[in-house]
């Protein structure tokens, strides 16, 4: 059912905090994962139980400093859990339908609701915002109408937000569709008849913008992407990967953030890349010399490997480089071709099944026979 | 276990097979030098008893925790090593080979370059196996019964001897009827005996042979499990059928002589087959000589031509047959016994008479006034009632025009036209003649890549009864091995999981061909089942933080060679 | 240039085919170039991309996987799930910069001792014409 969250004086955070404490109030869900502000300044997800502790949730906060597909599967994975809502934007909804084939998350038990994004900062800009008292939700918010999406002058959003063009919701079990809407007058939301009914809704059309306004938004952001895509293919055919992550120092913080990396243990960490002080020797020896730490351009290769299919593009990774490295880029720009051989799109269906795990016995009949 | 490795490192002359190619001195001065290694010798024949005590006394006297063999290929004398090892109280699976010999010696001829490789071939594996932990040996039971397939000489004989040494048999034939080709003939080279008189008891022992079923007029549609625990399915037969070994004796298809038309073959009546002759002849024991004529009259001349679908490169058949020059010789003995007036010319290219007795017989042929012309005819065509030959006598380097009122085309054997069926339900491998592989040609010729199948008869190449039976005989007992013992080895390089690093996805569960992995609903991390697991390693290669390693193939151990390969 | 450029390739070769294949080569005494090393795996399916990113980072000039024709493989399927596996590695490896011809996936059977030998001539000649792979040069990787 479509319907409209109402909204009052204008304030569309206000409406959201209310609708939240209503999911909570009427039973529908017994804690809510939600992004929160702390007092001192920034925004954490956090499981909420009480109502009152609402007054701090922020669902449409600008600001992404994890990837909250990951906690999600924190509170889901096993049993006993509870009935969870998570409030999640569109990147951490895929990265959720990923983690969910890696049985990393579970959706038993679990009501998503799905906020369009209207583009993130990365923490230290979100912070800084926040102190010179620069964060506007409401100028914020407004954006969402013309689909005219800008950052506060003079600042930007993060790398991935800039090229994302799959902003919108799709499948959550409730939707909060900003795209298109006059948020002052209330906010759209999506959900079943059966939901609907418990909360006490009744079928509202919006004015019917969010198509029209999505469809500008991707096409700037698909615009913005390819441009980069294509700059950083051309480094990556003119440099090598070598060239392009010359500045990494092996940090494993692309991985640590990245949503799709679950691994308990890196094998990067594992004692199979723990090498012996003359195999260094070794290695320097046979090339003149050899960079520290070793295996550097293995660690990024073989990442891809394990990860690139499933990549939803959400850029935690170069938002947690330390040398600014376009990590995402790079990952996003591969991922999109090794995807398209595999006619495969993360996030978009839990039952579609991850490309290796999976095979034709007809398929690439030519391979391996010429 | 010893933390510090302490290699012994042998490289195997093997006679000149190798040393001839490979300075083998120079190959074990620098595996000396490779870290870990504290023993490294050459020795003409490490496979003989003295090589293998060599590798024991070394293993004692250096107290040596892994072996590395440089010699022929782990597929070939791989369990020898391990057992010397074993018997010197080592692991097994602490003795490792380098292929210096099938992929090195043999394959190259420059002498610095195939030393080259073969030391780097002994520096991978040697660095394969600093890393290697011992294995424990496993056994699983096996189910006492066998399974043959194909109901000719071969598939009874074989049957006949499973059952006679106590366990049960299926014997599965595709017709209505047991013999197979056999069946088909009339006298036997070289003691020119009867079939019936010979097929008939032994058909008969095996049908009322109380451990053999028979399963007639069906087939195999599927294979599943290994070595000692098949399942078989058998259309018709509603379980599969469980059995600890198969023996495959399928045999072989006739060579369709249609397809050399320039013989004449279906146009000309004067133009038969060898096993049209062999009907015949057969008849006319019965009823006398006239049953040779040829429209309407006993011919004057009999010409036989040889290799007909045999030693044709551009057939795809360059194998010989093996049988016809010998049941030609019978032929046309017996043809010059039923019409003495006859004319009877053999024309061949080589006689090749090998078997017991053969020669012999092919001596009294000629005797009886058969004549030999060595030459190839290449076409035949029609001149009134009879047909002339045209061809080249090869001796003589002269074409010749051969009249002739009877011709016998001396069709050879060809593999079957299903046996790539049986190829791929099975997963056994045949040669490029088409014929089913063995292991190898000189060693091992009745076993298969697939543990627990054995070949017998013609399906494996042209041959003879007598070698057929021998053949039949040396696979009942090889099947019998894995019966009689009551267990099997089982694959002891098993996937294992640390449950510390597994994160419990669950793609090893999908991507397990035996269903060996499972996730433990409480832990929510993998599991495999050793006994289930074969050791694919399609788990390992998906997982990845390696939380499932493939022992004996571990990351450490491959990337170890991969690195060591490179100097 | 003092010396002819002479590739060096590593092979992963299942058991029960492709290995068994060289064995074939062997016996057969079929002549190929020495350029190939070969390691033994049990299975393509067990060829993890790691295997075959290190040595392309070492500055091998070539990896080999060889496998079981499909509908042969000794354990059912690992050779189709090798093919996916090789394909992704390609198309990463091409999209990072790398060569991708450099990585060859084929599947020769235990009677192909002649196809072994003419697919590492081939692959022989052909690296030899492309030239050494960059990466032997590149410390910093």
């Amino acid at each position: 059912m479509r319907t409209v969250i109402p909204v009052e004086n204008g304030d569309a955070l206000a409406a959201a905090r209310g609708f939240l404490r209503q999911l909570l109030e009427a039973g529908v869900v017994e804690a809510l994962l939600v992004p929160m502000e702390t007092p001192s300044g920034t925004i954490t997800p956090a499981l909420v139980t009480d109502p009152d502790l609402l007054a701090a949730a922020n669902p449409f906060a600008p600001v992404m400093g994890l990837n909250a597909a990951r906690v999600v599967g924190h509170v889901s994975v096993r049993e006993p859990r509870g009935k969870i809502g998570a409030v999640l934007r569109s990147c951490e909804l895929r990265a959720l339908v990923e983690l969910v084939k890696l049985r990393q998350a579970s959706l038993d038990d679990l009501v998503t609701i799905g906020v369009d994004c209207l583009g993130t900062y990365d923490v230290p800009v979100y912070v800084e915002l926040h102190g010179q008292g620069q964060v506007d939700m409401a100028a914020y918010l407004a954006t969402a109408q013309s689909g005219d999406l800008s950052p506060v002058e003079g600042y930007a959003f993060r790398d991935a937000c800039e090229m994302c063009e799959k902003p919108q919701v799709e499948n959550a079990d409730i939707a909060l569709e900003l795209f298109g809407a006059d948020l002052g007058a209330g906010i759209p939301i999506t959900l079943s008849d059966e939901l609907a009914e418990q909360l006490g809704f009744a079928p509202q059309e919006g004015d019917g913008r969010r198509a029209e306004v999505v469809e500008k938004v991707v096409a700037a952001r698909t615009q913005v992407r390819d441009e980069r895509f294509g700059d950083i293919r051309q480094r990556l055919d003119e440099e090598g990967i070598e060239g392009v992550f010359a500045a990494c120092v092996r940090c494993h913080n692309c991985m640590t953030v990245c949503p799709i990396c679950y691994c308990k243990t890196c094998l990067f960490k594992s004692p199979v890349f723990d090498h012996e002080p003359a195999q260094y020797m070794n290695w320097a020896r046979r090339k003149g010399a050899t960079r520290l730490p070793a295996d550097t351009m293995l660690f990024h290769l073989t990442r891809l490997n394990h990860m690139v299919l499933s990549c939803i593009g959400c850029g935690m990774c170069t938002s947690a480089c330390p040398t600014n490295l376009p990590v995402g880029r790079v990952f996003r720009a591969i991922g999109q071709q090794v995807q398209a051989v595999f006619e495969y799109v993360p996030g978009r269906d839990v039952e579609e099944p991850l490309p290796l795990v999976t095979f034709r016995e007809d398929e690439w009949m030519e391979v391996g026979e010429e | 276990m010893d933390p510090q490795p302490r290699i012994g490192v042998y490289i195997c002359h093997c006679g000149v097979n190798i040393a001839a190619t490979v300075d083998v001195k120079a190959v074990a001065e620098f595996a000396a030098t490779l870290p870990g290694v504290t023993v490294a010798r050459d020795y003409l024949y490490m496979c003989s008893d003295p090589g293998q005590r060599l590798i024991q006394e070394d293993i004692k006297a250096h107290n040596l925790n892994r072996v590395v063999v440089a010699s022929c290929s782990p597929r070939m004398h791989e369990p020898t090593f391990r057992g010397a090892g074993e018997q010197a109280g080592l692991n097994p699976y602490l003795v490792e080979m380098a292929n210096i010999r099938e992929q090195c010696a043999w394959v190259h001829s420059d002498r610095g370059l195939a030393t080259d490789k073969a030391k780097w071939l002994v520096a991978s594996v040697v660095a394969k196996a600093a890393r290697l932990e011992p294995l424990e040996a496993r056994e699983v039971g096996v189910t006492p019964e066998a399974l043959v397939i194909g109901g000719g000489v071969a598939g009874m004989t074989a049957a006949l001897d499973i059952a006679e040494a106590g366990f049960p048999v299926y014997l599965v034939e595709r017709s209505d009827h047991l013999g197979g080709r056999v069946a088909d003939l009339n006298r036997i080279f070289p003691t020119l005996e009867r079939v019936a008189d010979l097929l008939g008891p032994l058909t008969e022992r095996v049908q009322s042979h109380p451990n053999i079923t028979v399963l007639l007029n069906t087939e195999v549609t599927q294979v599943e499990g290994y070595v000692g625990n098949f399942e078989v399915t058998v259309r018709g037969v509603e379980e599969p059928l469980g059995v600890g070994a198969l023996v495959i004796a399928t045999g072989y298809d006739v060579f369709n002589p249609r397809r050399k038309p320039e013989l004449g073959y279906g146009q000309y009546p004067n133009v038969i087959t060898s096993l049209e002759m062999e009907h015949r002849l057969a008849a006319a024991e019965e009823s006398g000589p006239e049953v040779l004529a040829v429209n309407g009259r006993l011919p004057k001349k009999v010409a036989f031509i040889q290799c007909v679908g045999s030693r044709d490169v551009q057939l795809g058949h360059p194998y010989c047959s093996r049988v016809c020059c010998m049941y030609t010789a019978k032929q046309s003995r017996l043809v010059r016994e039923l019409l003495p007036e006859a004319e009877v010319t053999v024309f061949y290219m080589d006689v090749r008479t090998f078997a017991k007795g053969a020669e012999e017989f092919y001596d009294e042929a000629r005797k009886k006034r058969v004549l030999y012309r060595r030459g190839m005819v290449s076409e035949i065509y029609r001149r009134g009632e009879r047909v002339i030959l045209a061809g080249e006598d090869t001796l003589l380097g002269r074409p010749f025009d051969f009249e002739a009122d009877l011709v016998v085309l001396a069709v050879g054997m060809e593999p079957r036209a299903d046996a790539a069926e049986l190829s791929s339900l099975l997963k056994l491998p045949r040669s490029s003649d088409g014929f089913f592989l063995e292991i190898h040609p000189k060693m091992r010729p009745v076993d298969t890549a697939v543990d627990g199948v054995f070949l017998a008869g013609c399906c494996q190449g042209p041959k003879d009864i007598p070698d057929t039976i021998a053949q039949a005989k040396a696979a009942a007992s090889s099947a019998l091995i894995p019966l009689l013992r009551g267990t099997v080895p089982a694959e002891s390089a098993t996937a294992v999981v640390d449950v510390e690093m597994c994160a419990g996805c669950g793609m090893c569960v999908e991507v397990c061909p035996y269903g060996a992995a499972d996730l433990d609903a409480l832990w929510n991390v993998s599991r495999i089942n050793p006994v289930l697991c074969k050791g694919c390693g399609a788990c390992a290669a998906t997982c990845p933080s390696k939380a499932i390693r493939l022992q004996h193939f571990t990351p450490d151990q491959v990337l170890a060679q991969v690195d060591a390969l490179l100097g | 240039m003092a010396e002819k450029f002479e590739p060096k390739i590593v092979a992963f070769l299942c058991n029960w085919c492709t290995y068994t294949g060289a064995d074939l080569a062997g016996t057969s005494r079929i002549q190929y170039p020495p350029n190939v090393r070969i390691i033994r795996l049990m299975c393509s399916g067990s060829v993890d991309p790691t295997y075959v990113l290190k040595p392309l980072l070492d500055g091998v000039d070539g990896v080999l996987v060889g496998g079981c024709h499909p509908g042969d493989c000794h354990y059912q399927s690992g050779n189709y799930k090798a093919r996916r596996r090789i394909i992704a590695l390609k198309e990463i490896i091409k999209n990072a910069g790398f060569d991708e011809e450099r990585v060859w996936l084929r599947w020769i059977s235990a009677s192909e001792g002649q196809r072994f030998a003419e697919t590492v001539t081939k692959m022989t000649e052909f690296l030899r014409e492309k030239g050494p792979n960059p990466m032997r040069q590149k410390w910093a990787v």
